[in-house]
């Protein structure tokens, strides 16, 4: 009796996964399968040994293994033995293979994952686009203007940092008369929905930007690098172009609605800031080179009624071209300088120009930030 | 307390195994990989992290198993943000479309109102989310190898979480804990050990001594911060990272030890009862707040220092390496002399990314195993079982089909428990 006992030594414990109940068994290795023994000497199981498998995420020690006899089943074996888990590990090489994807989840994956990007470009690219065109010139004037203002005071005081603008607002008063006097000659052509501010930032760049509420920002190293008072008064008429279409209002709608659905789909903050930036700077792209031709056209339209040559912009195209070598491309913000300089070289000269600023405003207005 | 009506039988005290260089491990590589994935990897990540720490739990010698597949929340993530973007994108375009037509001043409508709307229409959403992923884990989650599970009643969760919600800021915030002991006994009393039913006894009364020290520094926190700047000079006062922590510091101390107690009090309510036997097992916490919130300070303050530390030397390496000759991402126009600020934004926005990537890992790393596994740890081993024999007699339960898995919780990011 002893001995019949001594062959039937405990080294494990056995759920069945029917209820919470435990008990204590001896397993073994008989030929190709484990064999579970209750206490008292009855088999319980009998597992074939290429069945066997680690529970996933139990610990991978030699002193314990948790077995079940196969990743779909129910029943649980805990042992303890340190020379029968290496027997196991020896008879039973795929025991610590995980559990297979299965290709009925991986169609399924499959379906939602096209499902949810079809969803999101449809937003992006479709709804918030649309949305933002609709609501855009539905903002009430003086809460655009305000909000506007807020904008250009923080570029015109800071800068901007990240593109290397340095701040700095220039006033000098014979300037900005001289700059008044070409806003005035273009504005009430625009018929723009509010009254514009067009303000100087002292900065080396050639460049010049719209913003929300009418607000107009020319740099400096524009004023200082034309050729003439024209072609400042053609840049002018294209910002124009962008406040009349309501551009900077529906660009900023849109970033922020892009990046609330973008944000959805990226999760938390692992990785996604930068995918949500480099999605907004592509799509910003291809919208703003459709908004670029137009407020070139409009430009057109304004330069032409106030009886203003349109060939100068065509020369700032034509430099702009030759400093910067031609930039292009799907990435692109603009439409080429190439492909502007030609849009605005065809277009007839006025009939009977007049200068839009004599030379000593002229003079002025290059010098607006000395003083 | 809990009043055990047949306290006899076994005492048992559930056991933390840890193995942290498997949990730091883990914590390191999967915020790498997510990262690299630009986040998909993160159902990976979270997956194992959830086998080690349900591994490490052991009641009675037998740990817990985390059954959940990382694919099953990859699916569920998908679901739950098609649907958000599909649901609110209908409400914020159709909404002002529809009514604000119909209004005198339609864009007054179509900003403020639809904001309202769109909040009114996400709200409902959390305390589902929120159960939901609870349910998910529960299902995922084996003893002995029987599941534990939760009954569906995610929207009549919602829907007291709303009414609660409604009357707790109508109280200042006073009814909170009253509300959040009704949720919970609300979902524990749906939740289920194979055929055995939990139950949360007890009352909200005691978890208003804690509460109210919170409540009371959080609304004198404000006080004291107007208090210090108008006694300095209004002009000059700026609140820096330090100063804002010190201000902050009590009414952090009095959170942490408010969900400690809270903790501690709804475990110590907490029981399970045999549906066989109807006999009650009962769950004591002698869980000490105190070492929670030393665990807590000790561990963010460690982290603080690390990442700030190691975020900024990567900052000024990457600055270094590679803006070009006398520009820097430092650079200050005047009246500061200095570099030149960088003028390619792309190279910018790379150098101001660097530390970002490199503090990720390193923040998972340290919080999992200076703050999650010593609090799990002082969670489980400060519990005492009693009678866990009457569970012997549960039976198996049938896995639930969680489709969504917690696509929700993930996507509106509110956590299960």
């Amino acid at each position: 009796m002893p001995e019949a006992e001594a062959a039937i030594a405990v080294n494990g414990t056995y759920f069945d996964g029917e209820t919470a109940g435990r008990r204590p068994v001896a397993a073994a290795i008989e030929g190709a399968a484990l064999v579970v023994r209750g206490a008292e000497g009855a088999t319980i199981a009998e597992w074939p040994l290429a069945d066997l498998r680690r529970v996933p995420g139990s610990t991978r020690s030699a002193r314990e293994l948790r077995l079940s006899p196969g990743h779909q089943r129910e029943e649980r074996l805990a042992l303890s033995s340190p020379v029968l888990i290496a027997d196991l590990r020896r008879a039973c090489p795929a025991i610590d293979q995980a559990p297979p994807g299965g290709r009925r989840l991986a169609r399924k994956l499959l379906l939602w994952s096209c499902a949810a990007l079809a969803a999101i470009f449809a937003m992006v690219f479709v709804i918030i686009p649309a949305l933002s065109d609709q609501l855009a010139p539905l903002i009430p004037p003086e809460r655009e203007q305000a909000f506007g203002r807020r904008i250009a005071d923080r570029i015109l005081t800071n800068g901007i940092p990240l593109l290397g603008v340095s701040g700095g607002e220039c006033t000098g008063e014979a300037g900005l008369a001289a700059l008044r006097k070409m806003t005035d000659r273009l504005e009430p052509l625009a018929g723009a929905h509010l009254p514009l501010n067009v303000r100087v930032l002292d900065d080396e760049m050639v460049n010049a930007f719209a913003m929300p509420g009418g607000e107009i920002i020319l740099v400096r190293g524009l004023l200082q690098g034309a050729a003439s008072a024209e072609e400042v008064a053609g840049v002018l008429a294209h910002e124009i172009g962008h406040v009349t279409a309501y551009d900077p209002t529906r660009n900023m709608l849109r970033s922020v609605a892009t990046g609330a659905v973008v944000s959805i789909f990226v999760g938390d903050a692992f990785g996604g800031a930068l995918l949500v930036i480099l999605a907004h700077e592509a799509i910003n792209a291809s919208y703003s080179r459709a908004a670029e031709a137009a407020a070139d056209e409009t430009a057109l339209s304004l330069l032409t009624k106030a009886g203003l040559p349109a060939e100068p912009l065509a020369g700032f195209f034509a430099r702009l071209r030759e400093e910067r070598g031609e930039d292009g491309g799907y990435l692109a913000s603009h439409p080429s300088s190439a492909s502007r300089e030609a849009f605005f070289r065809k277009a007839p000269p006025p009939e009977a120009p007049s200068p839009v600023l004599n030379d000593r405003e002229w003079a002025a207005l290059q010098q607006i930030c000395d003083g | 307390m809990s009043t055990t009506g047949s306290s006899v039988g076994s005492v048992l005290e559930p056991l933390y195994t840890s193995d942290t260089p498997v949990l730091a491990r883990r914590a390191f590589w999967g915020a790498v990989l997510t990262l690299l994935t630009f986040g998909i990897y993160r159902f990976w990540m979270k997956t194992g992290l959830r086998q080690y720490y349900w591994n490490a739990i052991r009641i009675d010698d037998e740990p817990l198993e985390y059954t959940g597949r990382p694919v099953e929340l990859l699916l569920g993530f998908l679901m739950a943000a098609l649907f958000l973007a599909v649901y609110l994108g209908a409400i914020a375009l159709g909404f002002p479309l529809i009514f604000g037509a119909a209004t005198e001043a339609p864009i007054e409508f179509a900003s403020g109102t639809t904001q309202l709307v769109l909040v009114i229409a996400v709200l409902p959403l959390l305390p589902y989310a929120a159960y939901r992923s609870r349910r998910y884990l529960l299902s995922r989650t084996r003893w002995r190898g029987v599941r534990f599970g939760m009954e569906l009643a995610a929207w009549g969760y919602a829907g007291r979480w709303m009414l609660w919600g409604a009357g707790t800021v109508l109280t200042l915030g006073l009814l909170r804990p009253v509300a959040d002991y009704s949720l919970q006994r609300f979902a524990v009393a749906r939740m289920r050990f194979g055929d055995c039913h939990f139950q949360l006894t007890g009352r909200a009364a005691p978890l208003y001594g804690p509460f109210m020290v919170l409540w009371l520094v959080v609304v004198g926190t404000p006080l004291t911060m107007f208090a210090i700047a108008f006694s300095l000079d209004v002009q000059h006062f700026r609140a820096t990272g330090i100063t804002a922590i010190i201000i902050f510091m009590p009414a952090i101390i009095a959170y942490i030890h408010y969900s400690a107690f809270r903790l501690r009090h709804m475990l110590r309510n907490l029981m399970l009862r045999s549906t066989a036997t109807d006999e009650p097992v009962a769950i004591m916490s002698a869980l000490s707040t105190k070492r929670i919130i030393l665990i807590a300070l000790f561990g963010y303050l460690v982290i603080a220092l690390a990442v700030g530390g190691v975020g900024y030397a990567v900052l000024i390496a990457a600055d270094a390496a590679f803006a070009p000759e006398g520009q820097s991402i430092f650079g200050f126009p005047e009246p500061f002399p200095g570099p030149d600020p960088i003028s390619n934004p792309f190279l910018a926005y790379a150098i101001l990314a660097a530390p970002y990537l490199a503090v990720m890992p390193l923040l998972s790393w340290l919080s999992n195993v200076l703050v999650s596994q010593p609090m799990v740890r002082e969670a489980a081993e400060t519990l005492t079982i009693r009678n866990l024999d009457a569970l012997s007699a549960a039976q198996q339960r049938e896995e639930a089909q969680e489709t969504s898995a917690e696509g929700f919780a993930d996507a509106l990011d509110v956590g299960a428990f």
